[in-house]
């Protein structure tokens, strides 16, 4: 698998994720009823599609694109393939070399990043309504014809090589890895590039890749700002047109996550200890993704208000923060969580922990924690949408996750349904037996059980 | 600048975008009687308030021997009232559909709450509560504490380019209290008391050392109504310290420091130069040094990523950065990572080469004029976030600024000249107020 942060010094050129957090309720709640956002469908006369939502209080124009088809089909020989294809589409295009575009992007205040995920690939633009069409052509030029010279191509090889290296000893990454090799041995989403399949990604297979990413029937786009429809459905033909027409990508394989794995240590020189831990959660089309926002809210996702910021941290200081959240890929859900914790704290920590979600999927939550929840996920839902660029964000999670156009302003209504009873049911997965743990770091104390 | 949960990552960015402010709609402004600042930006887009106070005070102000006083108190600042026990200010905010955090710097520590526009008053009247009101005990505070301890390890210990920074920042700094890192020592926050606690709160958390910025969907005769009703009824402190803190001798010789992990797997080299901030500079210094750490450094059209990543190929990532907000002075930052089986001497040869010739020649007009529409630009953006407006006007007046310093920065930066920016350059990178700072793994063992 290869992350977006896979390389930090691939960081900055990678500036877009091609699935952005696929509508977790805790990022993109839902809409106030007083002020519902006013969602058009555009359809260009060349029949590209978008949703729009037109504002023109700022001068400027936020678009996010996706087409399905990401990290998860490069040749393993090859894994990483898709991200340095995305990577290098911003390294020169049409009659401008690395340098020269960089610079034009920088003439035009604009901003534009490709990046891709296990899932797919996505374009981000973000420009002055006074740049508009400029900006919008350089886009076309990136998407239709990169360069993809040599030099370039070469530097980033040499950055990936140093990332890759400086990986090994990032706790994230290493929890990331344990976890996944833990519970989905063999998926594809766990596939990470190394510097052989770095090594194997030659110029062709880069060409070959973008030829069959990018399509104009297959777009996932949205755009928000200071442009109406009229002018969104000429541009969307200039920009995207000369895209050829394809069939859908396949999906993934289904994963199928293990439930507990038990307890893995990975040995890491550092004073304090991430604790990263997740089991099989419930997808995004499921009846029970929204009462399980509501739960998550409840035992681990709330801020200062969770069970488990509460114990671990209010009353026993044993952690900065601890979190829980829903996690969900195309082909994949879990449910994820984490926290650091000094060394020798470790195993009162994980002990806290373990008793607290026990409590949790065995006795359920009280009405007055289920209230509380549905009323701060459903009134902070217009914190999320007060900038064109959240509202792309929540927005586009909801296109790409094959929500309606509606969806946006129904939100609020569907977690207000939820019940104690609803909550009651998927706490039940929270149930300390169906997590793996694994402990990055020099942890003291542990019992090590199911480590491999 | 620390946070009290997390997720500070965002938070920075949006100070670092604009270190002083942006070209934006004119904010309103008035003074309540106790001398409490009020600032109003309107933003009606999105039924919603982002609700600021910023006081003035922060790390540096700390006595010696209490580092990390500031930050601690921060965090207490959660721990209740006599109407609002310990955990009830989080949780109405949450219950009232709102999110709410605090963040500490060396210059101030500001309280936040983002909230439904028809919930401000709800806070308004716990922040001005716990603006004098805070009924903390011994007993709450020492589990804090070891919240505080977790905190340092998770952004500091545990991270060796934050272990150098810090110790880079220590020589930077001898004297001046910039030297001692915000979430301090942590010899030093293991000892402090609630003594210290309490003084600190009692010295400098008052309406006439705090700013209240309320951006969002809000008018401005609504927020004095409210305000008047909440702040308004806050009693002044009248012996309020003023904030002089001691100075450095101007040159410290080029000094060096190196620092070694078992977790480095690739070495880099870092520099800080000392420097002039908005603050601290005479007419538009702290423009032109930010338009020309822009040039030598900002981007990968700049000197540094055009030279050292793409033509000499010595490194994998080289840039600059200015930090022209500090109220006591900015610092000027250069960065290299080198590419593999590149020793970091070569590499420092190479950096120190592009700035003599940045130093010698200026930039051209060309890269002055990019780095300027950049710059500006931004004033645009930032009108998209109602958060990031509010976080620049409080900082930059937390910071000593005024709110015309803070309107007219667009044209400010555009006024800068190629000769502006190649005269603050020269002043500033200069080696007899630099650190220099070397990360590598650790050392073969014999």
């Amino acid at each position: 698998m290869i992350r977006a942060a896979l390389v930090s010094a691939l960081a900055a050129l990678a500036a877009v994720t091609a699935t952005p957090a696929i509508a977790q309720p805790q990022a993109a709640q839902v809409l106030a009823e007083d002020r519902a956002v006013d969602v058009q469908r555009v359809v260009s006369p060349g029949g590209v599609e978008a949703w729009l939502v037109s504002d023109s209080t700022v001068p400027m124009i936020v678009l996010r694109a996706n087409w399905r088809g990401g990290g998860a089909s490069d040749p393993e020989a090859m894994t990483g393939l898709s991200s340095i294809m995305t990577d290098m589409m911003t390294e020169g295009a049409g009659s401008y070399d690395a340098n020269a575009f960089k610079q034009r992007l920088e003439d035009l205040t604009m901003s534009l990043g490709f990046g891709a995920d296990d899932d797919g690939v996505g374009m981000s633009l973000v420009t002055l309504t006074r740049n508009r069409d400029e900006a919008f052509a350089l886009a076309r030029l990136a998407l239709t014809a990169p360069r993809f010279d040599e030099a370039p191509l070469a530097r980033i090889r040499r950055q990936v090589e140093i990332g890759l290296r400086q990986r090994e000893t990032n706790a994230g990454f290493l929890a990331g890895r344990a976890l996944d090799d833990a519970l989905i041995p063999g998926h594809p989403y766990a596939r990470y590039a190394t510097q052989q399949s770095v090594d194997a990604i030659t110029r062709d297979a880069i060409v070959a890749r973008h030829a069959q990413a990018f399509s104009r029937n297959t777009a996932v786009i949205t755009v928000v700002g200071d442009i109406n429809a009229g002018d969104l459905g000429r541009i969307l033909d200039e920009t995207f047109g000369a895209l050829p027409e394809r069939a859908p990508a396949a999906a993934p394989p289904l994963a199928d996550v293990r439930t507990g794995q038990g307890q893995i240590v990975v040995p890491l020189p550092r004073p304090q200890s991430l604790i990263a831990f997740a089991a099989p959660g419930v997808q995004d089309e499921d009846p029970d993704w929204i009462p399980l926002a509501v739960a998550n809210y409840i035992i681990g996702g709330g801020g200062f208000s969770a069970r488990l910021m509460n114990d671990v941290r209010e009353k026993r200081g044993l952690a900065y923060g601890i979190s829980t959240s829903p996690s969900v890929a195309e082909s994949m859900a879990s449910l994820r969580g984490s926290a650091q914790s000094e060394n020798g704290d470790v195993a009162e920590a994980l002990s806290v922990t373990r008793a607290e979600l026990a409590r949790f999927a065995q006795a359920g939550a009280t009405q007055e924690e289920v209230s509380d929840a549905i009323d701060y996920l459903t009134g902070s839902f217009p914190l999320s949408l007060d900038s064109n660029v959240d509202i792309a964000g929540v927005l586009h999670s909801y296109h790409l996750a094959g929500r309606d156009m509606d969806y946006i302003n129904r939100r609020n209504a569907l977690i207000r349904a939820v019940t104690l009873n609803d909550v009651n049911r998927v706490a039940r997965l929270y149930d300390p037996a169906r997590f793996t743990f694994v402990i990055v770091g020099q942890p003291q104390g542990l019992e090590v059980a199911g480590s491999p | 600048m620390i946070d009290r949960a997390g997720g500070a990552a965002a938070f920075a960015a949006a100070c670092l975008i604009a270190p002083a402010a942006i070209a934006l709609p004119q904010p309103d402004t008035f003074e309540l009687r106790n001398g409490m600042q009020v600032v109003v930006i309107e933003d009606h887009r999105a039924p919603v308030v982002t609700h600021m106070v910023w006081y003035r005070v922060g790390a540096a102000d700390e006595p010696r021997g209490q580092s990390g006083v500031a930050h601690y108190f921060e965090h207490l600042m959660f721990k209740g009232t006599r109407a609002v026990p310990s955990g009830e200010f989080s949780r109405t905010v949450a219950r009232n559909g709102g999110q709410d955090n605090a963040f500490t710097s060396q210059d101030y520590t500001a309280y936040f709450e983002r909230i439904a526009a028809d919930r401000l008053e709800v806070v308004m009247r716990m922040e001005a509560d716990r603006m004098r009101n805070l009924a903390i005990t011994p007993d709450l505070i020492l589990a804090e504490r070891d919240v505080i301890v977790e905190e340092r390890r998770q952004r500091i210990d545990n991270n060796p380019t934050a272990v150098l920074g810090e110790r880079m920042l220590a020589m930077l700094y001898p004297h001046h209290p910039y030297g001692t890192p915000v979430i301090g020592w942590l010899h030093e926050i293991e000892d402090l008391s609630f003594a210290d606690a309490q003084t600190f709160y009692r010295t400098w958390y008052a309406p006439n050392n705090a700013i209240l910025v309320i951006a969002g969907d809000v008018t401005p005769e609504r927020v004095r109504t409210l305000a008047e009703r909440t702040y308004g009824r806050v009693r002044p402190t009248r012996d309020l310290p003023a904030r002089d803190w001691v100075r450095d001798p101007p040159d410290i010789g080029p000094m060096r420091v190196v620092h070694r992990d078992e977790k480095v797997r690739q070495p880099s080299i870092s520099r800080l130069y000392r420097a002039i901030s908005y603050s601290t500079d005479a007419g538009r210094q702290a423009h032109a040094l930010d338009v020309a750490m822009e040039i030598l450094g900002g981007s990968e059209t700049s000197r540094l990523y055009r030279a050292l990543v793409e033509d000499q190929q010595l490194a994998v990532s080289a840039g600059a950065q200015a930090n022209t907000s500090g109220l006591g002075g900015g610092s000027v930052g250069l960065f290299a990572t080198p590419a593999a089986g590149i020793e970091v001497a070569a590499l420092e040869t190479a950096m120190d080469a592009v700035v003599a010739e940045f130093l010698r020649d200026g930039p051209t007009e060309e890269e002055l004029a990019r780095a300027k529409n950049k710059l500006a630009a931004a004033a645009i953006y930032a009108q998209d976030s109602q958060d990031s407006l509010a976080r620049i006007f409080g900082a930059s007046l937390a910071q000593g600024e005024s709110i015309a310093d803070v309107v007219t920065w667009q044209d400010d930066i555009m006024a800068v000249t190629k000769d502006d920016a190649l005269a603050i350059a020269r002043e500033t990178l200069n080696l007899d107020r630099s650190v220099t700072g070397v990360l590598l793994p650790a050392e073969a063992a014999p």
